[in-house]
């Protein structure tokens, strides 16, 4: 859809079009011209609505995954240590 | 590839999803605290080298994954690029950020090692994917034609009590979320792992990885969906056997 006003002012969104910019109206991403009728959609689409929320709520998770550690980071400080000298 | 989480010792990283969301233009507060690690890794300091590490040896492995076979392939890769961050240290000029320069060179080793173990199905996918093919979202779930086209025919349950920290209390749900995303094209992989696990802003997305920010938010919105239908496969599931 292009972000035109003449398409703005007569074209409709449907659900498929709200839901691939889903992620860009979470990210505040989308011009403004297209963020509006995004949100009006919205507005009236309970679907629409717990399609966003699933988005947002899986990014958010995805934030907060266990962290992955090294357990061999003994050896990479020997090899630190042995380039860069030792300040400690 | 299950049960790869007891490989690590795992905490829990707690990021706040507000300040991730709202980061403005980079301010000098976290450059200048990139050039303060900078200047005690070169004056040697182990602890400023652990901090290195532990902001990004999670993020690496992941990226790994994309291009070579498992997991212990995966630590190796991330192992060599350590070890070529340290030997080239001095020679880093900074014309990027220290995390763009380490995730070069790590992409760089884990598709040169790709292609060593001839990993073929992940190199064809790498460059056959398109950014202008398919949608994110399964065309079926939409009504194809009549008065409704383009409007939900199967829409999503709400998620009504579903919470992030119910989720990750889960350990299936966890580990549903980690087997999507190792199922994930190396290159939705990577803007996933970059801008939804590590924070990392989108700008410096697409500098690290030569793309432009049209191409980043297509597949960051292919590769969330993908989770986010592997995470409503589960809980359907869940919902099913009550």
């Amino acid at each position: 859809m292009k972000d035109h006003p003449s398409q703005w002012i007569h074209s409709e969104l449907t659900c498929r079009d709200v839901a691939e910019r889903a992620t860009d109206y979470l990210d505040n991403h989308l011009p403004i011209l297209t963020k509006v009728p995004v949100g009006l959609h919205l507005a009236s689409c309970a679907d629409c609505r717990a399609y966003l929320k699933q988005i947002a709520l899986v990014s958010e998770a995805l934030g907060r995954l266990p962290k992955l550690y090294p357990r061999t980071i003994n050896r990479l400080r020997r090899h630190f240590s042995a380039l860069h000298g030792c300040a400690s | 590839m299950n049960a790869v989480a007891s490989t690590y010792t795992e905490s829990i990283g707690h990021t706040s999803s507000a300040s991730r969301r709202s980061q403005p233009a980079r301010p000098s507060g976290p450059a200048k605290s990139e050039d303060t690690l900078i200047a005690r890794l070169r004056c040697g300091d182990e602890g400023a080298f652990d901090e290195l590490v532990n902001q990004q040896h999670g993020a690496l492995i992941r990226m790994a994954m994309g291009y070579v076979a498992d997991r212990e392939v995966a630590e190796e890769v991330v192992q060599d690029t350590w070890i070529a961050v340290i030997k080239s240290l001095d020679r880093f000029e900074g014309r990027s950020s220290l995390r763009t320069w380490v995730c070069g060179i790590l992409i760089h080793k884990a598709k040169d090692r790709g292609v060593r173990e001839k990993r073929h199905t992940t190199f064809s996918a790498l460059e056959s994917y398109d950014d202008d093919n398919d949608e994110a979202v399964d065309p079926f779930r939409f009504q194809q034609s009549g008065e409704w086209a383009g409007h939900w025919a199967f829409p999503p349950q709400p998620w009504d009590d579903q919470t992030p920290e119910k989720l990750l209390a889960s350990k299936q749900a966890v580990d549903c979320m980690q087997r999507a995303i190792e199922a994930l094209p190396a290159i939705l992989k990577e803007v996933l792992i970059l801008r939804d696990v590590e924070g990392v802003e989108a700008k410096e997305i697409c500098e690290m990885l030569n793309i432009t920010e049209t191409n980043l938010y297509v597949r960051l919105h292919r590769a969330r969906e993908r989770v986010r239908v592997a995470v409503e496969t589960y809980l359907e599931g869940g919902m099913k056997t009550v």
